[in-house]
């Protein structure tokens, strides 16, 4: 019996054994690779750069905005600029968006509560009014007020109106020029890759945003954008504003991979030569002897000349790429160049169009803005010296004529194509024609008016977005922005 | 654990009576087939773990109580039941089987069971049948060999990984087996190629010589694995190695060496009218004369050609079309002079060349011409040998082939040793003990990725490349000081892909076990053991300065990564076997398993370097990007199972486990599951003796298996991505975390019928099975607006369930003639999603270009294939545009087609006639479509056959008539200049039949905008081996004197393609995917193509 004994041990032994032995599994499964609590400026130099990546590269930019406003035109592969869009594209960039969107809700709610730096809030609301703009300048109503939720709960958020949200940015970016303070305790420092730290330059890229979105609305709800407008312009020191072009917000790139310049790693990196210049911008550059013209492009290799393609052609007719100028050096060569996400210009031209219509600019006419934003357009490619012969030219000297601003803030946006496009579909100006390889050729008289929803919120969301999709016609059809006025397009 | 006590009492109880008067029994057993003696036998007493094994000269030698029973078995040999009766000599000749019905197979922990006694379906496949043909990888050797497995080998790339799945898809992500060698799990680790790029480095259970392999048993269903819990959801291979003590009369050498080689046999089907260029069909040219108002002889074709289609300057735009990399330039082969990049050229006074013009000349094979013969180079050695109380095996093998990708190749050195002994009468131990070696200079490239040769040779190609210049050349520089290469802007030369841009690995690994069992009573044996699975892995990955296409930017690229990988198993287990009275006998075991493994891999990149092609880190711009990860998972389980047999016809089985995981949170780390079977040998059980009924079983059982999850998934933190600008950057984690998180289960049941016939020489076997997985581990994807691209919980529901088949016919038998045996195997199943988590729709396996997806939608099969296509009528006519002739797609995404096959099998026949054999072995798949990007991008870049089939170049086409005919095209009803759509969206057709015509480069270009064209059938049949064997004569042997036997076969693998689908009209090998998860399934883009083996093997025993 001793042996039997010994095998009752044994077993009980197999069987405590095991059980006694999770008391190290908590520690076993925590993390060692990853944390759980980081400062918040290096979040938000992630949503800075990944932002910027993804809305100004060859996909969020070049393919589309830039190639539908007429300033690039594709000459190989010329699907998206013909309006075959990559779902995967499109999903990618919503996931972004709303990614990025995420982060910086949370850091607001983190630097919200006791002990948190009023600047990292700042920058956080000043930086989510910028990228809620962008996206719903895209795809018009999109989800808003129940958007970044997921951690309450919320999986399929709601959609909230463009109207709606137009308003919302407006006193985001109000409240936010409240809260940034250039007292030494809330530094935020060197880690900053857009101003190094510089509040005060936040601060005028805040309020330029908000002159933005108010033009941008003007049109469709005139008494608000003025009241913006107005209240920004008439008190410049509480809303400095960007005038000048070293206030310009440009995010510059490393020379490095996998952070060069997006437009240069389309080139050298991805090894892409699939854009040209288009001809509708190199034609007006000529037609007024533009010095911006061999800044904006090269030309041709074949003899010299510069030459743009139709935007989104027929590839037959596309002809000898080497009869195509390219996009030029600085904008396209330089892996340490810069993303333009606000111009100085751009400032000057809503200005212009404010007092244009009558509206209190604090004392500032319509022809000083419009001059000083073509000023400061040249002077952003050091061709201050050509300013005088260019602006005295007939049609380039002020008129009074509205469409002599967007002409000009349609050029000053070149490399800005989410800009130029949106600016596009609200002034008609330049007039664009559909693209004659578009596969709904002879459907529409117009680039699209916006983006096609992404076929993942249809999949994941899809109570929401069905009511949405009432009305759009061939993904981007169909259903104009809320801001966009035009008539008699389709 | 209430169960578990249950058992533990009923261990108890049978502890009644422990000692016995016994006497001493010896005894020789031989074959009945030649008189021979046997080794390796083993004799237990019935009810008893008392036994031996017999030695080299097949006499054995024990002590059992006179009235026990004795029970000899051998693999391949009927079991035979002999009762002592008090005699104390008892010989014993045991039938080989021509089949395996009732001999011994190997079940979970490595236990070997009489296959009567099972309640489910093991199907076992010896070592010969995966040795004689062998294949690098091991997996790959079990194809159609295994009803209900399904094997699917990612690519013709020398060491790719291959999939197995067993009884179809458990699980959205992973429904890969466990591997098991000698009762101790083992890695199959892989990092496979995606569909966007990468290298494929194959799948870790390729470490493992088929030489060493004494049999391989397949673990089905829930119950035969339900004892390795946790990944035995998708079934085990259980691999049982060779050791000394089955096979040595003496000491013996055994000396394999074969000698195959590979040539790729399945290509795409490319055009060879037209070449590189745009614009350049006749078609087109006669259009623009028109456009101009110009004549042939104003503006003869060879000078639009040039003009206007092609001419080479610098393969970036310079020239005329020269950056394109599609062939819609000029027709071939009519006398057309254009200058290429290998014509010859001078320099102008810039220095800059001018070439000359040279005859435009189509080169039919020069995709083909890029590949090499490939060859392996297989030896294996091994010594064995048996004294007294021990016994040891050494085997040492090398296998070293060369690629048929030019400059890859893949060695892999093996040295295995066991050994075991006796120690006391009740103490044995046994050790086993591999080390390998496996290391490859360089692995092609896979997937859409500039690496990947096929990328550009097998899609962006001009069909016009002489492809031995670009051999003769690929190391020399053009005019312009850049690579010499056919195409300056997307790709390298081929030859510059595989002699520069490297990806290299080296990995060490060793693994082995170590157990003792000790003897504590007659009826109870306690058995340790210890294994462990280590490699440690290193991979360069390096791209030489001036690569194209791979993000190349200055001096060149590199990455080196380090990994290794720890898996520790420690099992202790009782295990009883005890005969109670005449009827009843129970066994089983209790025990309990310890599981720790341990994960790390660091990597550092250098993204620029300062001194070209120095892939050092002090010689990297900027600083190096590093990266680390290390993981740990632990569980502890006990388990049980037990056995009762009635009569020897009736068998219960039944077994539980419960496991504790650390990846679970805190209080879902316990998990029990059960499993329960039956099974009854009716013939025996209701005496149906007869000559043509010999043998009958039915059988059912029903199981449970849980599953934990990987490590670190139960909290939210934040990841981090390279430093921008010198800055850290961090984001938030994209995974919503789990609320209260549980494991998985997975619910299984089958039915089998075994009967046989004519002395078992007509056999089947049909298993019924059903698997039901739920609650499973998914990370599923919500909206992003919600700040999340997916969340953690438990949902979903996979149901599989189906039939398979097992097929045994001894055809023709004399033992001085022919022999004719053959075997079939079949499976069909449908893979259902029941349904997902909540109301969503669908969870994305996987996803390619434009809106092509794979994915699981409830109440629909696993595996939907998901695409924009054409827009069609009520009547199926394609609807096209009637502004310009061309498609009108669908706006949304439908259902082009189903990943899974509707059935597969293979149909194996062996011959023998006195010294020689023969075998072949032909493998089929009926369905399972897949997304083929050679396809479609055949079509887009004008490479593929079907792109000037019909004169579509030369006249234009109209949709409805030149292509598409089968659907026929309607134009779309227009009203006011809009095209009209119904209340759903979809385009309302006209009725008017098309008859615009358009220029084919606009059709085919149009594929980019749907996936519906490039949907194919991957239907197949295959002749996937062939071995034809002769033994020399004895006689003749014997006068060499110290030879044995002498072997030599004929070896051949994948030999023909027998049979595709007609939407196959690329030619693709419809055996594709990527890696060895789901998310690998269905699609195909630049497979490597795959290769057809040749060759000898020569046995020498000594």
């Amino acid at each position: 019996m001793k042996k039997f004994k010994q095998i009752l041990i044994l077993i009980l032994g197999l069987i405590i054994l095991p059980v006694s032995c999770t008391k190290d599994f908590e520690e076993i499964n925590t993390d060692p690779n990853n944390p759980t609590d980081v400062p918040s400026i290096n979040v938000i130099v992630n949503v800075i750069r990944l932002h910027t990546q993804a809305y100004y590269n060859a996909w969020g930019d070049m393919n589309e905005p830039s190639s539908w406003a007429n300033h690039l035109g594709k000459i190989q592969y010329i699907d998206e600029a013909a309006y075959r869009f990559r779902e995967g594209t499109v999903n990618g960039l919503w996931a972004n968006t709303y990614l990025n969107l995420n982060d910086l809700g949370l850091i607001i709610e983190k630097e919200s509560r006791t002990g948190g730096n009023p600047n990292i809030k700042a920058i956080a609301m000043t930086l989510r009014a910028y990228i809620f703009h962008m996206a719903t300048d895209r795809w018009k109503d999109i989800p808003y007020s129940e958007a970044g939720r997921g951690h309450q709960g919320i999986t399929t958020p709601a959609y909230d109106t463009q109207e709606s949200i137009y308003l919302d940015l407006l006193a985001q970016l109000k409240a936010a020029n409240e809260l940034y303070t250039t007292a030494a305790t809330y530094a935020i420092g060197s880690s900053d890759v857009l101003f190094g730290g510089n509040i005060i330059k936040w601060k005028r890229f805040n309020n330029s945003l908000r002159l933005r979105v108010a033009i941008r609305m003007s049109n469709v709800a005139p008494a608000i954008a003025k009241t913006n407008i107005e209240e920004i312009l008439t008190n410049p020191a509480t809303y400095p504003i960007i005038t000048a072009n070293a206030d310009n917000v440009y995010l510059w790139w490393q020379a490095t991979a996998p952070y060069k310049e997006p437009w240069n790693s389309d080139r050298t990196d991805a090894g892409r030569d699939d854009h040209g210049m288009c001809v509708t911008l190199i034609d007006i550059l000529k037609d007024h002897d533009d010095p911006r013209l061999p800044v904006y492009a090269k030309p041709a290799a074949a003899d010299g000349e510069y030459r743009g393609v139709v935007s989104g052609d027929l590839p037959e007719n596309v002809g000898a790429l080497n009869r195509i100028s390219r996009i030029g050096a600085i904008f396209r060569d330089v892996p340490d160049g810069f993303t333009p996400i606000l111009r100085a210009a751009e400032v000057h031209f809503i200005i212009a169009e404010a007092a244009f219509k009558n509206w209190n600019t604090g004392g500032i006419t319509a022809q000083q803005a419009y001059e000083a934003g073509v000023a400061a357009s040249l002077a952003e490619y050091g061709l201050s010296a050509s300013y005088t012969a260019y602006i005295a030219q007939p049609d380039i000297a002020w008129n009074n004529q509205l469409n002599q601003i967007y002409h000009q803030k349609w050029i000053s946006l070149f490399k800005n194509g989410n800009e130029a496009w949106a600016e596009n579909r609200r002034t008609d100006y330049p007039l664009l024609e559909h693209a004659p390889y578009s596969p709904y050729f002879g459907q529409h008289n117009r680039p699209p008016f916006r983006y096609p929803y992404p076929v993942t919120e249809i999949n994941l969301n899809k109570d929401n977005i069905e009511p949405k999709l009432v009305g759009i016609v061939d993904h981007m059809w169909g259903q104009k922005m809320w801001w966009d006025t035009r008539t008699g397009v389709n | 654990m209430k169960r578990i006590l249950i058992l533990t009492g009923l261990l108890l109880f049978m502890g009644a009576s422990l000692y016995a008067q016994t006497i001493r029994v010896t005894g020789t057993v031989t074959s009945q087939t030649d008189g021979a003696t046997m080794p390796g036998v083993s004799v237990v007493v019935r009810g008893t773990t008392i036994g031996a094994v017999t030695d080299l000269n097949g006499r054995y030698e024990l002590q059992a109580a006179p009235n026990a029973t004795l029970v000899f078995s051998f693999i391949g040999y009927t079991t035979r039941e002999v009762r002592v009766d008090g005699r104390e000599v008892i010989n014993v000749a045991l039938l080989e089987e021509v089949f395996e019905i009732e001999g011994v197979v190997v079940t979970a922990l490595g236990i070997s069971r009489e296959r009567r006694a099972l309640s489910y379906s093991v199907q076992s496949v010896s070592g010969d049948d995966i040795s004689e043909v062998k294949d690098m990888n091991l997996v790959n050797t079990l194809a159609g060999k295994v009803a209900g497995v399904q094997i699917t080998n990612s690519s013709g790339a020398i060491g790719s990984s291959s999939r197995i799945i067993i009884r179809g898809n458990n699980s959205f992500l992973s429904s890969n087996p466990l591997y098991v060698v000698d009762g101790t799990p083992v890695s199959d680790f892989s990092s496979p190629v995606s569909q966007w790029g990468g290298t494929d480095y194959g799948n870790a259970i390729m470490d493992i010589d088929p030489a060493n392999i004494e049999s391989i048993s397949v673990l089905k269903g829930g119950m035969a694995a339900a004892l390795y819990g946790q990944n035995a959801a998708n079934g085990v291979i259980l691999i049982t190695t060779k050791d000394a003590s089955k096979k040595a009369t003496r000491l013996g050498v055994n000396i394999s060496s074969a000698v195959t080689f590979e040539d790729p046999y399945i290509f795409p089907a490319f055009q060879n009218e037209y070449g590189q260029g745009f614009n350049g069909s006749e078609f087109l040219y006669r259009r623009y004369l028109a456009t101009n108002n110009l004549t042939e002889a104003q503006y003869p074709y060879q000078q639009y050609a040039i003009e206007r289609s092609f001419r080479y300057y610098n393969g970036l735009g310079g020239g005329v079309q020269d950056g394109r990399d599609e062939s819609w330039g000029p027709r071939l082969d009519i006398g057309l002079m254009l200058p290429q990049f290998n014509s010859p050229y001078t320099l102008d006074a810039n220095g800059l060349p001018v070439w000359q013009a040279t005859p435009w000349v189509s080169n039919p094979n020069n995709t083909r011409s890029f590949f090499e013969t490939g060859q392996t180079f297989d030896n294996s050695f091994e010594v064995f040998g048996a004294a007294d109380k021990t016994s040891a095996r050494l085997a040492v093998s090398s296998m070293n082939g060369k690629g048929t990708i030019p400059n890859t190749d893949l060695s892999r050195y093996s040295v295995m040793f066991t050994g075991d002994m006796q120690i006391t009468d009740r103490l044995s131990a046994k050790a086993s003990i591999t080390y390998v070696k496996n290391f490859s200079d360089n692995l092609p490239g896979g997937g859409y990725d500039a690496n990947n040769v096929m990328q550009a040779i097998g899609g962006w190609f001009g069909r016009q490349v002489d492809m031995q210049a670009l051999k003769e050349n690929w190391n020399t520089k053009d005019p312009f000081g850049r690579w010499y290469n056919w195409n300056q802007t997307y790709f390298s030369n081929p030859y510059f892909v595989v002699h520069k841009m490297l990806n290299s690995r080296d990995r060490n690994r060793s693994f082995g076990n170590f157990a003792v069992n000790y003897r504590l009573a007659d009826w109870v044996t306690l058995t340790g053991r210890i294994g462990n699975d280590f490699f440690s892995e290193n991979r360069k990955e390096t791209l030489a300065d001036g690569s194209i296409g791979v993000g190349v930017t200055q001096g060149g690229w590199f990455n080196i990564n380090d990994r290794s990988n720890n898996e520790f198993n420690a099992d202790l287990f009782l295990n009883f076997d005890r005969t109670l009275g005449a009827d009843f006998r129970i066994d089983g075991l209790l025990g309990a398993n310890y599981y720790n493994r341990q994960y790390r891999i660091q990597s550092i990149t250098g993204n620029a370097l300062t001194v070209p092609n120095l892939f050092t880190i002090g010689n990297v711009i900027g600083s190096p990007i590093a990266g680390m990860y290390n993981a740990q998972v632990v569980s502890n389980s006990v388990f049980g199972s037990m056995n009762i047999s009635f009569r020897n016809f009736l068998f219960l089985n039944a077994t539980g486990r419960n496991d504790w995981s650390s990846t679970l949170p805190a209080g879902s780390w316990s998990y029990f599951y059960p499993s329960v079977g039956l099974g009854l040998i009716f013939t025996d059980a209701f005496n149906i003796e007869s000559d043509v009924l010999s043998y009958g079983k039915l059988r059912g059982s029903w199981a449970q298996i849980g599953k934990a999850t990987d490590p670190y998934a139960t909290i939210a933190t934040y990841g981090s991505n390279q430093p921008f600008k010198g800055v850290t950057q961090f984001f938030t984690s994209r995974q919503l975390p789990p609320v209260d998180l549980r494991n998985e289960t997975t619910t299984s049941f089958e039915f089998g019928l075994e009967m046989a016939f004519l002395m078992n020489r007509f056999n089947f076997d049909i298993t019924y099975f059903n698997n039901l997985s739920r609650d499973q581990i998914l990370n599923v994807n919500i909206s992003p607006a919600s700040g999340y691209s997916s969340m953690l919980i438990n949902a979903g529901e996979i149901q599989n369930q189906g039939v398979e088949l097992l097929l045994n016919a001894g055809i023709l038998r004399n033992r001085n003639g022919l022999n004719w045996d053959m075997t079939v195997n079949w499976s069909k199943s449908t893979n259902m999603v029941n349904e997902l988590y909540g109301d969503l729709q669908s969870y994305q396996l996987s996803s390619s270009w434009g809106a092509l997806t794979i994915q699981a939608r409830p109440g629909k099969p696993f595996g939907t294939i998901m695409g924009i296509g054409y827009a069609r009528d009520e009547q199926g006519r394609v609807i096209v545009n009637p502004a310009n002739g061309r498609r009108l797609l669908t706006p949304v995404p439908i259902e082009l087609g189903n990943v899974m096959p509707d059935w597969f099998g293979g149909l194996r026949n062996s011959f023998s006639y006195k010294s020689f054999s023969a075998s072949f072995l032909i493998d089929a798949r009926m369905g399972g479509d897949f997304f083929s990007v050679t396809h479609w991008f055949g079509a887009y870049a004008g490479v593929a056959a079907f792109t000037t089939e019909g004169g579509v170049r030369e006249n234009g086409l109209v949709i409805g008539r030149d292509v598409l005919s089968e659907s026929g095209a309607v134009t779309a009803l227009v009203i006011d200049g809009i095209i009209q759509r119904d209340n759903d969206g979809n385009i309302i057709g006209s009725g008017n039949v098309n008859d615009i015509v358009i220029p084919a480069q606009v059709f085919f270009g149009d594929f980019w905008g749907n996936q519906e064209a490039s949907i194919i059938d991957g239907s197949f049949v295959k002749l996937r081996e062939i071995a034809i064997g002769y033994e020399l004569p004895r006689n003749i042997v014997n006068q060499l004197g110290f030879v044995r036997k002498i072997q030599i076969s004929l070896i051949g693998r994948n030999l023909a393609l027998l049979y595709k689908h007609k939407s196959n009209n690329i030619n693709i090998d419809p055996e594709t995917g990527f890696g060895v998860t789901n998310a690998g399934m269905g699609l195909e883009q630049y497979q490597l193509p795959s290769s057809r083996s040749i060759g000898f093997r020569i046995n020498l025993s000594f």
